[in-house]
């Protein structure tokens, strides 16, 4: 009875919170509410580099003398190499996810690369003047492709090894010499570059292979983050759209993902720690008898240059968009972002072999009740919309879902926890410690705004970079904690710690140019002082029925101790926002000042920003 | 135990009653109610129209009988798009009712073309004779439709909507319907576009009556009703879709009804997009009416602060505009080829290159309202003014220059570093590419257009438009389907009703009028952007806007056509298609629009009278002072 009971009270309470409008104004005068004060923040948040804005050393390159260029756009992963050796912090590398001409960086994509240390006072990043050995000078750095290893393209995500090795990926597939944005499409020579166009890193094995230039395209291409310099594009891991990769603490073993539908999971197992130049590859197929990594010769070029094919003939296991990989206290995690209607994607493959990975199968098992009829995930009803945080265990060679994406509202996040509770096609995802706990970084990317990957109609659509305390054993939506987000139209990406655990890099990639100087512009963003802070809202922060909010002023997130609408109200008692049906909100918006909380009850607080 | 229990019972029953009395009276509960069994009609509708095909491929049913029910499977849509398309309009436009061209895959790692799907692809089938091998792509087509109903059904029943959102849906639908809706822009074969205006007028009522009855019997409800009633009965009047009077319905009920809703919306304290969004939209919800200055939010576009340094960043981009130091000569400016003497334009065919000997690639557009724009130059290479300005700076044939010379310039002067400083004193007046562009932009936001005597006429102010001048108005919004293109109130491509994007489209423009041979420029294709290199770009150009048309001769991306006349003849015939040449993926329909020499007449008076050059550029008196440069010539030498 007791429960009937409260369901009825619940239900009269949807009502209610549907159905309030908030008064434009109200009477601030003559009367003393409760206050709540949010204390200023004790993150430091810094815009560290800006594309097209911070100019750029280049190296000489296609006749053109050493010089300097505006930096290029679309930032994507960040790498970070700490500086053991000296005394500062360590050398950023950003990617730059385009492929477009440039006489001074070089044509196709390209990374930037610069040094910080850490201000003693305030822990603050700040960017070190370098002279490097090839007699640049300055803060921001290209790295040279052109003159290294062949032009790069479409920059994406990349690898930080253990020691701090940078490999950047190159993602958007080539087809064609057409799909170059390159002065120069002559044939390529691995070691010796085209015939008017000298790149002499070369791979041991491969050199002396001819290719076309387009196929010179998408590998994992290490760099010198210290030299600005490419080292070799890494022939032996097979051509693929290479999305994401990782290293494990043994700097033997590589994990691999590839953003395709199939999308392939692979690995290459070095012979030597540290030297990725000879070891054996492998692709991943769940089903395999015995070892689950069937290797795919890496000494035949054909093979590597046509890795798909490969992996398609000996059944291996498909993915729908693989993003990046993560290795967190020995498990390797995964993002696959998804895609709406995979279908027809795959098929073709799954009837040359090549198999779903289990939880599609799972899915689509769950989807035949939807639809009232069996399908599977070559259908063309299935969907995907939301993407996933894969783990992977190395121990038992088994792949399965950490962390579904959503709404889907049937099973997590529930309604009244939406918008504040979703995760949309998950793309970038890394790691920090943070005072000896391991969480994990997640950033949204997205695919679509349809089915709630974003609030319905007028609303905020950003996509947020969430934090995950990775103590927590079968983690929910429920407990990604938001610590930030981009601009109008633009996509999280690159975050990584620091590994003193103070700092959070990130980048904001393709804004919206409605968005005021230099937010309309990609932009690498520090945020330090995470060691300092509490992350969420601390379990015993509430006490009783009565109508409270709790502020994190780290995460400048106002918590409330149930579900409600609530407006915000200025100094004045000016309407000023309004939201629907919230546990928190965001009030990065709010410069400090007096405002009035009200929620659907009408009860009114008072919020003190500091 | 026993009385508690009663109790609990009792309880539960006042609370349920409670409920359900109030159920009735939440609007948001009887919107939510429409919808979603508006959504399941749709889909019954669908298996209605399945089963049609069906029958008629069997010979049990002639082609008329499936054409009308493919009109109540429309007529199904058409009762809840203000909703469906407003809150999930990727669905729409991915799977329902996309426009029936192929597009590229957003966001995928590589190109991916994906062939149109959805009502208006189908419709393209069903009013010819169906040929044998089309009853597969027919059902194909339905069978996608089907399928992508279910989820989207199943997401409706489970995700909330709000008041605020009722409104936001019905103030952008009367921009649809006016814009894309008595248009036949997603209906262009049945003929029915008038009668789906109709069922989609009738739903915004529908919507709106809960908060009209909310309201009560004040005189703002009544008006609202009596408005609805007018327009319906308008609609409903209308003899065909040539005939029917765009103009007076769109002054008489559109243009009141968008202010009118916006009233009830804030009366009943509900609310708005500011006050839930931080960024900013590319309309102005407060805007009372369609038509006018304020209608677009030029901060969307721009990200141009109205803020107490804008003065200062307008009176610098006015000297910028004008500055010949900005190329490597010293002799060209942005006034070579944007002459405010000639709208902005320059009145040649291709504007003459930097070296003087040639001319520049393409026809130099007016810059009155370029900045209401997604994506820019002709090809739609510049996604933003700075890349637009870049290109420029850069290219050989205009100022054949670079930032590191054109900075240095500015730098030497102490009139520009004080300007620079008065603009950006948040940026100590740093001369950089943001700042370089952001005052141009200042500069160009003075140029808005939207105070022509057609929209002062459509806004109800009471002017006198000319018989021609109106029968010219309702042919480019109906018979001449100039509209499907030109949007309006933009009449250019940015696509109502979100105005988030730039249309680009395929129509063989000739070498020179009737020269039988296209002109070879690639256009979109050969644009430089990656996501562009689909073939269906080829000979791809940005629609643009033909406001103040009259001052901008000669016309298209090449200048090849000296006159409206000549414009609106290659129009007539069809594009290239209708001329008898070759051409895939032209997005023109290739037949006639079979307009006489009078209705062709009338269409040109309109456009002129589309004009507004109130906002007029003038050349200023001075421009700073540059060091060593006596002969600083403003505006430039040629």
């Amino acid at each position: 009875m007791k429960k009937l009971l409260l369901s009825a009270v619940a239900l009269a309470g949807t009502f209610a919170a549907s159905a309030q409008s908030f008064s434009p104004e109200i009477d601030v005068t003559n009367w003393e509410p409760t206050t709540i004060m949010v204390p200023p923040s004790p993150l430091i948040t810094q815009y560290l580099f800006i594309g097209g804005h911070h100019k750029v050393q280049t190296t000489a390159t296609y006749g053109n003398g050493a010089g300097e260029a505006l930096a290029k756009q679309w930032h994507d992963f960040i790498g970070f190499t700490p500086d053991n050796n000296g005394s500062d912090l360590g050398w950023i590398s950003v990617n730059h996810e385009m492929v477009v001409a440039n006489d001074s960086i070089g044509d196709g994509g390209g990374m930037t690369v610069f040094k910080v240390r850490r201000d003693p006072a305030t822990d603050s990043l700040i960017i070190v003047d370098q002279t490097l050995s090839d007699g640049r000078q300055g803060k921001f750095f290209a790295v040279d492709f052109a003159n290294t290893v062949g032009e790069t393209g479409m920059n994406c995500g990349g690898i930080t090894g253990p020691t701090g090795r940078i490999w950047t990926a190159e993602e958007w597939w080539r087809g064609g010499n057409g799909d170059l944005a390159d002065r120069d499409t002559g044939d390529f020579t691995i070691g010796t570059g085209t015939a008017n166009q000298s790149a002499p890193n070369g791979f041991p094995g491969f050199n002396g292979q001819t290719i076309k230039k387009y196929q010179n395209y998408n590998y994992m291409v290490e760099i010198d983050p210290t030299e600005a310099v490419a080292v070799r594009k890494q022939y032996n891991w097979g051509r693929q759209p290479f999305e994401g990769g990782a290293i494990m603490p043994d700097n033997k073993t590589v994990y691999l993902g590839s953003d395709a539908t199939p999308g392939f999971f692979s690995k290459f197992v070095a012979d030597n720690a540290g030297d990725f130049t000879s070891g054996s590859t492998y692709v991943y197929k769940h089903d395999a008898p015995g070892s689950k990594w069937v290797e795919i010769d890496n000494s035949d070029f054909s093979k590597m240059l046509n890795f798909d094919a490969e992996a398609v003939s000996v059944g291996a296991t498909m993915f729908n968009r693989i993003e990046w990989v993560v290795e967190i206290g020995g498990k390797v995690y995964f993002t696959e972002t998804g895609r709406d209607n995979p279908g027809s994607r795959w098929a073709g493959e799954k009837a040359a072999g090549a198999v779903f990975a289990p939880h599609h199968i799972a899915r689509a098992a769950d989807q035949s009740l939807e639809f009232n009829k069996t399908i599977s995930p070559d259908s063309a009803q299935y969907w995907d919309y939301y993407g996933r945080v894969m783990e992977y265990d190395p121990a038992t060679g088994n792949t399965s879902v950490f962390l579904e994406g959503g709404p889907y509202f049937s099973v997590d996040p529930a309604i009244a926890q939406y918008p504040n509770v979703h995760l949309s096609n998950p793309d970038g995802l890394n790691k920090i410690t943070i005072n000896g706990k391991d969480y994990m970084l997640i950033n949204e990317d997205l695919n679509g705004s349809s089915k709630g990957r974003t609030p319905a109609g007028i609303s905020n659509r950003t996509c947020e970079l969430y934090i995950l305390d990775m103590s927590i054993s079968n983690p929910t939506l429920n407990d990604l904690v938001r610590i930030a987000y981009v601009p109008v139209g633009a996509e999280i990406t690159g975050a990584i710690g620091t590994p003193d655990g103070k700092t959070i890099l990130f980048n904001s990639q393709h804004p919206s140019t409605s968005n005021p100087f230099p937010f309309n512009n990609s932009l690498t963003v520090a945020i330090t002082g995470w060691d300092n802070v509490t992350i969420g809202v601390p379990e015993n922060a509430f006490e009783g029925d009565l109508f409270q909010m709790y502020p994190n002023p780290a995460t400048r997130t106002l918590y409330f101790n149930k579900s409600t609408d609530v407006a915000i109200y200025d100094v004045n008692g000016k309407r000023m926002n309004v939201y629907r049906n919230v546990e928190n909100i965001d009030i990065s918006h709010l410069r400090p000042g007096v405002y009035f909380v009200q929620n659907t009850e009408g009860e009114t607080q008072k919020l003190l920003v500091k | 135990m026993k009385r508690l229990g009663i109790l609990s019972l009792f309880l539960l029953l006042v609370f349920s009653l409670h409920y359900a009395a109030h159920k009735q009276e939440v609007p948001i509960e009887k919107v939510k109610g429409y919808y979603v069994s508006g959504l399941e009609d749709l889909h019954s509708s669908l298996k209605q129209f399945q089963n049609s095909i069906r029958e008629c491929r069997m010979g049990r049913q002639g082609q008329s009988e499936l054409q009308q029910s493919f009109a109540n499977l429309r007529f199904s849509y058409k009762k809840i798009e203000f909703l469906l398309d407003y809150l999930q309009p990727q669905d729409v436009k991915d799977h329902l009712n996309g426009a029936p061209l192929p597009k590229t895959e957003r966001n995928a790692p590589r190109l991916v073309v994906l062939e149109p799907k959805g009502m208006q692809k189908i419709e393209e089938l069903l009013y010819d004779p169906l040929l044998p091998e089309q009853w597969k792509e027919l059902q194909d087509l339905t069978k996608a439709m089907d399928y992508q109903l279910t989820p989207i059904i199943a997401f409706a029943k489970r995700s909330p909507i709000s008041d605020r959102q009722v409104f936001e849906a019905v103030r952008i639908a009367l921009v649809r319907i006016m814009s894309m809706g008595i248009t036949g822009f997603d209906t262009p074969a049945s003929s029915n576009a008038i009668k789906e205006s109709a069922v989609a007028w009738e739903s915004l009522s529908i919507g709106l009556e809960p908060y009209c009855q909310k309201l009560g019997e004040a005189n703002l409800a009544q008006e609202i009703k009596l408005k609805w009633q007018g327009g319906l009965e308008t609609l409903k009047a209308a003899k065909d879709f040539d005939s029917f009077d765009r103009l007076n319905f769109i002054r008489q009920y559109v243009e009141p009804l968008y202010g009118l809703c916006l009233d009830l919306h804030l009366k009943l304290a509900y609310e708005t997009a500011s006050e839930v969004y931080r960024g900013q939209l590319p309309f102005n919800y407060r805007a009372s009416s369609i038509f006018s200055e304020d209608f677009f939010n030029l901060q969307y576009y721009t990200g141009l602060k109205p803020d107490a340094h804008l003065k200062a960043k307008v009176k610098l981009g006015r000297m910028l505009f004008f500055e010949p130091a900005l190329s490597a000569n010293f002799e060209r400016s942005c006034a070579s080829c944007h002459d405010p003497k000639k709208a902005f334009a320059d009145g040649r065919a291709k504007s003459l290159a930097f070296d003087q000997k040639g001319t520049v690639d393409r026809n130099a557009p007016s810059l009155y309202n370029a900045l209401y724009a997604e994506k820019f130059f002709h090809d739609l290479r510049a996604d933003r003014m700075e890349a637009q300005m870049e290109h420029v700076i850069f290219n050989e044939k205009e100022f054949a220059t670079n930032y590191h010379t054109i900075f240095a310039r500015l730098e030497s002067s102490e009139e520009y570093r004080r300007m620079f400083k008065e603009a950006f004193p948040d940026f100590n007046g740093a001369i950089n590419r943001h700042s370089l562009s952001e005052a141009m932009v200042a500069y160009l936001s003075g140029l808005k257009s939207f105070n022509s005597p057609v929209d002062r006429y459509l806004r109800g102010d009471e002017i006198v438009l000319s018989e021609e001048v109106k029968q010219g108005f309702n042919l480019f919004m109906g018979k001449a389907a100039c509209a499907t293109c030109h949007f309006a109130p933009s009449f250019s491509g940015l696509v109502p009703p979100w105005f988030e994007e730039n249309e680009s489209e395929v129509l063989g423009v000739l070498k020179k009028p009737l020269a039988n041979e296209i002109d070879g420029d690639w256009g979109r294709y050969k644009n430089g952007v990656v996501q562009d290199e689909a073939p269906f770009y080829k000979h791809s150009f940005k629609t643009p806007t033909v406001r103040n048309v009259a001052y901008t001769a000669p016309y298209f991306h090449n200048g090849a056509y000296p006159d409206l006349a000549s414009v609106l003849e290659f129009y007539n015939h069809g594009g290239a298609l209708g001329l008898g040449l070759e051409l895939p993926n032209q997005t023109l329909p290739a037949d006639s629009l079979g307009l006489d020499s009078a209705e062709l007449k009338a269409l040109e008076v309109f456009m002129e009278a589309l004009s507004d050059t109130t906002n007029r550029g003038a050349y200023p008196l001075n421009l700073p002072q540059l060091p060593g440069r006596p002969q600083h010539l403003i505006g430039g030498k040629y």
